[in-house]
């Protein structure tokens, strides 16, 4: 288990760096005119000409990697072009905000979509075929539009919740907690709609296992039955949907907290992105990817913990 | 498959789907009612909530910025000189000022009871230190302070601007960033970026302030002037979607925030107060007047007719939703160089313009490649009304973020553009002069000259004038340019605010802020 875990780190180490080559590269070819943008119509060519040495963007490309990843790897990820803003400052001031939001979604999601499958799955009929239809519909529904008439109809129609902005847990608690509501539904949506489909085709998948019948043979409750011994082999394939959903979700954020007007990672990315701030594109690269392998990383194990057949030997 | 029918299999799936319930329902009984806002209950306001469409870039006063991003430091800094609603020089930290007899030196008699927030003294040296900060940096509004050769202090609160040339446009620049005033002894701080000091009514809140997210101010004690600013508090908060701000001040989040044409009945059904004036000139820039790069566009009998081609009374009903005034003329219709017959100078008029081009031998019509900006709504009737009179355009597609070197570098006869039509003379620096940004081939004429001559060394204020509508009648007989419409500016606030829109400026300055009584 222990090498399991280093190869996947390994292999999460040169996924990062991977992603971070082709940022750059990707970023690179559009930053010949960031000097201007960042200087404005006034300046000299000599002063642009200046600019883009202060910035390095005199150097080859590999030169400017190279120094960039040299610096990270001594953690320090640089400065804004655009605010001064340090990057990893800027990062931590968001990524307590875009975790909010998409570590709750995906616990809704989870629990939501595990009791619609699980009914769903055993009860059957008109609940199983109105889950069907949730799930079908719900995955159509853009998480953006969702918000956004969340927002007309608590917000501004009924007045529950603040339609924009974020205070942080340690603030208020209850301020944190109305102000995740919303996203937090909106962003949980989607997931509920695919988590709770695949949760109930994997159930009724184990429950007609023999296994299960000679359990209840034995006269083991129902209820032991399925939470304890099917719902247990079904969890794999909706561990895995839900890991897709949490990578989902952190990219679905971007919309989001547009909507919103929450200022976190996704808000950051966009807006530097928008303007080719490299230092800040490639902070939330990082950030991003990383949140990505220790999620995968996480799956795994919990899919090795949940079903001994997938452990690795 | 057999059913769950046991009580306790039963609570088990109720019991989860009340927890996951439960996170979202819980949610119901948080906080109902608006962080931040500003107003509150009949009690009378002592906070302000802004929503501010851009990021603040910087407090270094030597990158300081106009437009959206002046309500971020208006509140630190204070200005050598202020402009009233009228486009009015008054008094600032500058009790008075005059000009010797060329308008070379410009004598500023400075406040006694001022000091910055670090203690230091506001004097003439602060002044001095100031504008060579602001002169050697980097900033977007250096060019403001391009003309002032030195600054010399004969007294502790005389503080004397040497210029290489009169400039006309100098006081009203000393109302925006090249007016403000940061500690001497912070200029050069390796974090004056982001902790500002300044000897203004508010003081930026580091411990409630994050940026990018929300600027936290609280007054000011030591202030000389208290009185012009009612709030206690001000809270700023970049947000850069349009709907967002529109939802947050429905929802009484914030008092005020930039709006657009398109929101405007949202906001009027909302109960929200809109207020609005003309700022931006948007259209054509027809900037290859000696036919460098495409001969025909050297005669000014085309660049006419490319004024009578395009229906620009249309383009403003139906992008601007006419919310501008259309003209023919590049001043702002509230400067002393707007001459008002010149806005109606080239009714739309097909027939006309073809004619024009026939008279200059261009009957069978001409090339021309124009830079693409994907954000320009206009475009297909621009392609469209050239074609109809023979003007056949070949779009070039430009990167938004490549569009200023794009048009700048001389590929391009005419582009479209939407710059801020402020000061006459900020604008006679911008796109007239030879070395203007936006003369982009160095164009001039004698004639042209002589008039722009006349208005920089004016004697009076009518004289002045007199000058600039000369010069303002010279380049729409000339067709310089090929404008649509001053647009108007909108910015909504909430019922219990009053506002000032501030001239040349996008948003209010924070003193333009008021309860309403």
């Amino acid at each position: 288990m222990v090498s399991f875990i280093v190869k996947r780190i390994l292999a999460g180490v040169v996924l990062i760096f991977a992603i971070t080559a082709i940022v750059f590269a990707l970023m690179s070819i559009s930053s010949e005119n960031i000097a201007r943008t960042i200087l404005g119509e006034f300046a000299t060519p000599e002063q642009v000409a200046a600019k883009q040495a202060e910035l390095g963007l005199d150097q080859p490309l590999l030169a400017q990697y190279g120094s960039w990843v040299s610096q990270a790897l001594q953690g320090n990820l640089g400065v804004s072009w655009f605010t001064a803003e340090p990057v990893s400052s800027a990062i931590l001031n968001r990524i307590s905000l875009t975790l909010s939001i998409v570590v709750a979604a995906i616990v809704v999601a989870i629990i939501i979509s595990v009791t619609l499958g699980v009914i769903a799955a055993v009860r059957g009929g008109v609940i199983d075929r109105i889950v069907q239809l949730f799930s079908v519909v719900g995955e159509g529904f853009p998480n953006f539009w969702i918000a956004l008439v969340l927002v007309s109809a608590f917000s501004l129609s009924l007045g529950w919740f603040p339609p924009t902005g974020f205070v942080p847990f340690t603030q208020s608690p209850a301020g944190w907690l109305a102000t995740i509501a919303l996203p937090v539904a909106a962003l949980a949506f989607g997931g509920i709609a695919g988590a709770a489909q695949q949760v109930r085709s994997a159930l009724i998948d184990v429950l007609s296992r023999d296994y299960v019948r000679t359990l209840r043979a034995r006269g083991i409750p129902a209820h032991r039955v399925v939470l304890r011994h099917a719902l247990r082999n079904a969890a794999p394939p909706a561990i895995t949907v839900l890991s897709l959903q949490f990578i989902g979700m952190i990219s679905g954020a971007i919309m989001i907290e547009k909507v919103f007007a929450l200022q976190g990672l996704g808000t950051l990315a966009v807006t530097a992105a928008i303007r080719g701030d490299v230092p800040t594109i490639m902070g939330v690269m990082v950030t991003m990817s990383l949140i990505v392998v220790i999620i995968n990383l996480l799956v795994d194990l919990l899919n090795g913990w949940v079903n001994p057949k997938a452990r690795v030997q | 498959m057999k059913p769950i029918r046991s009580r306790r299999s039963r609570l088990v799936v109720v019991a989860a789907a009340a927890l996951s319930l439960g996170l979202v329902l819980t949610s119901c009984a948080g906080t109902p009612g608006t962080p931040g806002g500003g107003s509150g209950d009949g009690a009378a306001p002592t906070s302000l909530t802004l929503a501010i469409g851009q990021d603040n870039n910087s407090f270094d006063t030597a990158l300081l910025e106009n437009g959206h991003r002046a309500q971020y430091w208006l509140p630190v800094y204070d200005t050598l000189l202020l402009m009233d609603k009228d486009a009015q020089i008054q008094p600032g930290l500058a009790t008075s000022w005059t000009y010797n007899d060329d308008h070379t030196v410009l004598t500023l008699e400075l406040r006694k009871d001022v000091k910055f927030s670090d203690g230091a003294a506001f004097n003439a040296a602060a002044v001095k230190a100031n504008v060579e900060h602001l002169k050697a940096g980097t900033g977007q509004n250096s060019v403001m302070v391009s003309t002032v050769e030195r600054v010399e202090t004969p007294s502790e609160y005389v503080a004397e601007l040497h210029l290489s040339e009169p400039n006309p446009a100098l006081l009203a620049y000393l109302t925006f960033v090249a007016g403000a005033q940061g500690s001497p002894d912070a200029l050069n701080n390796a974090d004056f970026a982001t902790k500002p000091v300044g000897s203004g009514p508010y003081l930026l809140d580091a411990a409630k302030t994050v940026q990018g997210t929300v600027y936290s101010y609280t007054r000011n004690p030591d202030y000389w002037n208290k009185d012009a600013f009612p709030y206690d508090t001000i809270e700023l908060k970049p947000m850069a979607e349009a709907t967002a701000r529109m939802n947050a001040l429905k929802a009484g989040q914030i008092d005020g925030a930039s709006g657009s044409p398109a929101t405007v009945a949202e906001a009027k059904a909302a109960g929200l107060n809109v207020t609005q004036q003309p700022l931006d000139r948007e259209g054509l820039l027809l900037v290859d007047r000696d036919g460098s790069v495409t001969p025909a566009m050297g005669d000014a009998r085309v660049r006419q007719a490319i004024n009578h081609a395009i229906d620009t009374e249309g383009i403003l009903k139906s992008i601007q939703q006419g919310f501008g005034t259309a003209t023919d003329q590049v001043f702002n219709t509230t400067s002393v160089a707007h001459v008002p017959e010149l806005d109606n100078a080239y009714p739309y008029d097909p027939a006309k313009a073809k004619a024009l081009l026939a008279e200059a031998g261009y009957a069978n019509g001409f090339d021309l490649l124009l830079p693409e900006n994907a954000s320009v709504a206009a475009n297909p009737i621009i392609e469209q009304q050239l074609g109809e009179v023979g003007i056949r355009v070949t779009w070039d597609k430009v990167p938004n973020d490549s569009w200023i070197t794009a048009i700048q570098s001389g590929k391009y006869s005419a582009f479209w553009m939407r710059l801020t039509a402020g000061d006459p003379w900020w604008d006679v620096q911008k796109s007239i002069l030879p070395e203007g940004v936006w003369n982009v081939f160095d164009n001039t004429n004698p004639e042209l000259q002589a008039h722009i001559d006349a208005a920089r060394t004016a004697s009076d204020d009518a004289a002045y004038a007199s000058a600039l509508q000369d010069v303002n009648r010279w380049l729409v007989k000339e067709a310089w340019f090929q404008p649509w419409f001053v647009a108007d500016t909108v910015y909504f606030t909430a019922k219990n605010v009053n506002v000032t829109m501030h001239p040349q400026n996008v948003v209010p300055y924070i003193r333009g802020f008021a309860p309403a009584s």
